[in-house]
């Protein structure tokens, strides 16, 4: 553990602001991102994954604000209002791409438009460029592609060209905010070796946001659980997937209808996600959780190490001074 | 659960849309391009395909929601595409639909109840099926009709004993036998059994509302909230009551869990699979998440461009699949869930147009396993380049020309120019092509130099094409009620799965 890592969030803080109450939306969430990995955060709707990932852009507008922690990146704290110097370094693409170009552009110009802004570049140095990262990114024939307008692509074709873009401004963490998910099954593989390929070829670090954990399991080195607002497990892929440590990872785990028998019912998790309104001061999967016991209405769980592993989840099942009254 | 009696049969269908402009230059889309399967009594059919083949659009022509452009669908041996009137509304009552997104597909303006009763209003349900035993008798009274001779179900049995009768309520509905009387009148050569229900129309409705909300795991309490006012998965329930309300035997399910979580996703399938043991269901179930379809449905269909490219036993599909396309599918689903053990068939390209779809096999130009022409003996790699040459030619053929384009076409210059020769140049560059083929190439080339793109790749198909490309195939028995449409089954050729992974390591 000589150098910092890429980025390294500590303690996440994103409170929404409505009229009746603050929604603790993103609740001291950490992790790090080492240079040229994948990273994966899995979580179901509202657990606060998409609002990570815009924190880390800068993107949060009210009624949200980041209101606690850090998010360093090669050491430099963002939210001291960094974002600025750092703004070509990170780059996000976002589930839906017909969201992300703008209809009246050719793709050519959206990209032109990232090179200029990021990299100078201007008249036919640009032209050359977009057409380079087109092709970078598989989409054939791309010297006449990049004349076109967004609604001339596919689907699969629109996210190739968004991460074109993305990648104009040549950046050193790729954030994807569920990339595949609008994307059917046969264009998702495609776009998922798409994200290895750069990954390889320009020592990118990926931080992947996803629900679900067909893609985690293909795509990520290490993958933090989001549950409410916090991180419950994190833990190398491949550990996750055969031994989930924490109650929710294993739950989520086993409503996937990939790891049941054919025509058997399926686990459930009863009981819905909750909305954080207040700090965390008990375990929020605790109402839902088959495992729960007294200490976990009265303590809210810090990380601790799993023994014998890389891995941490904040249950205390695994913390060796409250443990005995649950099994693991 | 019954096996084996078919309760749907669709032959030939085929669905077609037409923009119907006057001066309209467009193809239709061929939506669905001639499907033949039957579905069982009891069974759950599962159809997948990517976004686009036509999943939905089946499903809705055979509810009759869609038109039918050709074919049939028939059901009681009755062709449910020709019906209208009352027959019409007969088959609606007997089937249901559930769509994909339960936000979109509930109306914010009414309430829960609302939703769930609003069928139950529009078919003035309930019409009391009314059979008498004991002898011949005229039938009155409101809310009552006599049953079908033949019907599976008889709402109210009626038992005449001279001037007395007795009455017994079906299970499912509503309604107690306090809430029925009986009178017999002897007043000519037949007697007139009259049926008295003393509940309203309106009450009964709303207790049957009650009643389905209940069973799809709502309560009471829900019937006067707003659809706003509810998660994901509980409106996906509201649709679910909605789709039962008058009682189908026969229900389409598109896409129904797509739209949620896992953890609420598994809630509402293991909801859909109770359902369908205790009410003897039978679902059409269309996903394009194949391991939910691997889970529910007892047997699978695969649709690719209009076409049902494979069907079968889902687990046999699933381990073993015939199909070149089934292959590729399952190969793309992505981590341990994937059944296939080779590695992923990336398929390149998305799907042709279905306005403009292939004349020979509909996954030829995707196809891993697509037959070559003997004339050729060329390295798989210079195969996918030449096809993807052909791709750029039918995109462009395709793209509107711009002004400028025509112009330079009309008076016969050369339009596509340098941005032509370097893709070209770019796909090809490092292949080492036979003298004859490149001279093919080049002649395609200078056609699509004038502009003549559509012809340029129908001259690639023509030198470069094989069977796959001319013969559109024929369902061919993969085993007991299994099929699939690919021309490498006849025999004569490598099987699907040995030529996919011959050519994925010489790739």
């Amino acid at each position: 553990m000589s150098a910092d890592p890429l980025l390294s969030v500590r303690d996440l803080e994103v409170v929404f602001h409505t009229e009746r109450e603050r929604i603790h939306a993103v609740d001291g969430v950490s992790f790090d991102i080492e240079a040229g990995e994948t990273v994966g955060l899995v979580g179901e709707s509202g657990s606060g994954k998409s609002v990570t990932a815009r924190s880390i852009l800068g993107l949060v507008e009210t009624p949200g604000s980041i209101e606690g922690g850090e998010i360093r990146f090669r050491g430099e704290d963002l939210t001291d209002d960094n974002w600025d110097r750092h703004r070509g370094d990170i780059a996000i693409v976002f589930q839906d791409p017909s969201n992300s170009l703008n209809p009246v552009y050719t793709v050519g110009n959206q990209i032109e438009e990232a090179l200029r802004i990021h990299q100078g570049l201007r008249g036919s140095a640009a032209t050359t460029r977009a057409i380079e990262l087109l092709e970078d990114v598989g989409i054939p024939d791309a010297r006449r592609r990049v004349d076109e307008y967004p609604h001339q692509l596919s689907g699969g074709m629109q996210q190739r060209a968004v991460i074109a873009m993305a990648l104009a401004c040549d950046p050193d963490l790729l954030v994807c905010d569920e990339p595949t998910t609008a994307l059917d099954v046969t264009i998702q593989a495609q776009i998922l070796d798409l994200l290895a390929d750069l990954q390889r070829e320009e020592d990118l670090a990926i931080l992947l946001i996803t629900h679900d954990m067909g893609v985690i399991e293909d795509a990520t080195d290490r993958v933090n659980v989001i549950y409410a607002g916090e991180v419950v497990e994190r833990a190398p892929t491949d550990e996750l997937l055969d031994r989930p440590a924490h109650p929710y990872s294993r739950a989520l785990l086993g409503s996937i209808p990939g790891r049941t028998a054919p025509g058997e019912r399926l686990p459930t998790i009863e009981g819905e996600v909750p909305t954080p309104t207040e700090p965390a001061s008990s375990c929020r999967f605790a109402p839902r959780c088959p495992k729960a016991f007294d200490e976990c209405d009265a303590v809210a769980p810090e990380h601790v190490d799993i023994e014998g592993t890389d891995r941490t989840a904040a249950c205390l099942l695994h913390d060796p001074t409250v443990a005995e009254e649950g099994e693991r | 659960m019954t096996g084996g009696d078919t309760l749907v049969s669709v032959r030939n269908l085929k669905t077609y849309y037409d923009d119907g402009g006057i001066v309209d230059r467009d193809p239709p889309v061929r939506a669905v391009d001639g499907v033949s399967f039957d579905i069982d009594a009891g069974e759950t059919l599962g159809l997948v395909g990517e976004s686009g083949s036509g999943k939905t659009t089946l499903g809705r022509t055979i509810l009759g929601l869609e038109t039918a452009t050709e074919g049939r669908v028939e059901a009681e041996g009755r062709d449910v595409t020709e019906l209208s009137g009352e027959e019409r509304r007969a088959w609606q009552r007997r089937v249901g639909m559930v769509f994909q997104d339960p936000e979109e597909s509930l109306n914010d303006r009414m309430t829960v109840g609302e939703i769930v009763q609003e069928p139950l209003t529009a078919h003035d349900w309930p019409t009391l099926r009314v059979a008498v035993e004991g002898g011949d008798a005229d039938l009155g009274g409101d809310l009552v009709a006599r049953a079908d001779p033949d019907a599976e179900t008889v709402d109210l049995a009626v038992t005449v004993r001279g001037s007395e009768a007795d009455v017994t309520v079906r299970d499912a509905l509503p309604l107690s036998t306090d809430d029925v009387s009986v009178s017999v009148a002897d007043d000519g050569p037949t007697p007139t059994v009259t049926v008295t229900v003393t509940k309203s129309r309106g009450a009964i409705q709303r207790d049957r509302a009650f009643e389905l909300l209940d069973r799809v795991g709502l309560s009471e309490k829900h019937f006067y909230r707003y659809p706003h006012q509810f998660s994901g998965g509980q409106r996906q329930r509201v649709g679910i009551a909605r789709a039962l309300a008058l009682e189908p035997d026969f229900v389409v399910l598109d896409e129904p869990v797509s739209a949620l979580d896992v953890s609420v996703q598994a809630r509402i399938i293991n909801l859909l699979s109770d359902l369908q043991d205790e009410l003897g269901l039978t679902y059409l179930f269309i996903a394009h998440d194949l391991s939910v379809v691997r889970h529910i449905a007892d047997r699978v269909a695969v649709m690719y461009l209009g076409n049902v490219v494979e069907l079968g036993p889902t687990e046999s599909v699933y381990t073993d699949p015939a199909h070149p396309y089934t292959v590729s599918l399952l190969s793309a689903i992505p981590g341990s869930a994937s059944p296939w053990e080779g590695g992923r068939v990336t398929l390149r390209g998305t799907p042709p147009s279905p306005r403009d779809p292939p004349t020979g096999c509909p996954f030829a130009t995707r196809c891993p396993a697509k037959i070559r022409p003997e004339e050729w003996d060329l390295p798989e790699r210079t195969w996918r380049a030449l096809d993807e040459l052909r791709v750029v030619f039918r995109t462009r053929a395709r793209t509107e020309a711009s002004a400028g384009e025509t112009i330079k076409r009309l008076v016969g210059l050369d339009v596509a120019g340098r941005e032509l020769d370097e893709t070209v140049e770019d796909l090809l560059a490092d292949h080492d092509l036979p003298a004859a083929a490149r001279e093919t190439v080049d002649e395609a080339v200078a056609m699509a130099r004038g502009g003549a793109d559509a012809r340029a790749a129908e001259h690639l198909r023509e030198q470069f094409g094989s069977a796959c490309d001319r013969d559109h195939p024929d369902p061919i028995a993969q085993g007991e009620g299994w099929t699939s449409e690919c021309l490498r089954h006849d025999g004569d050729h490598e099987g699907v799965a040995e030529t996919i992974t011959a050519r994925e390591d010489d790739r």
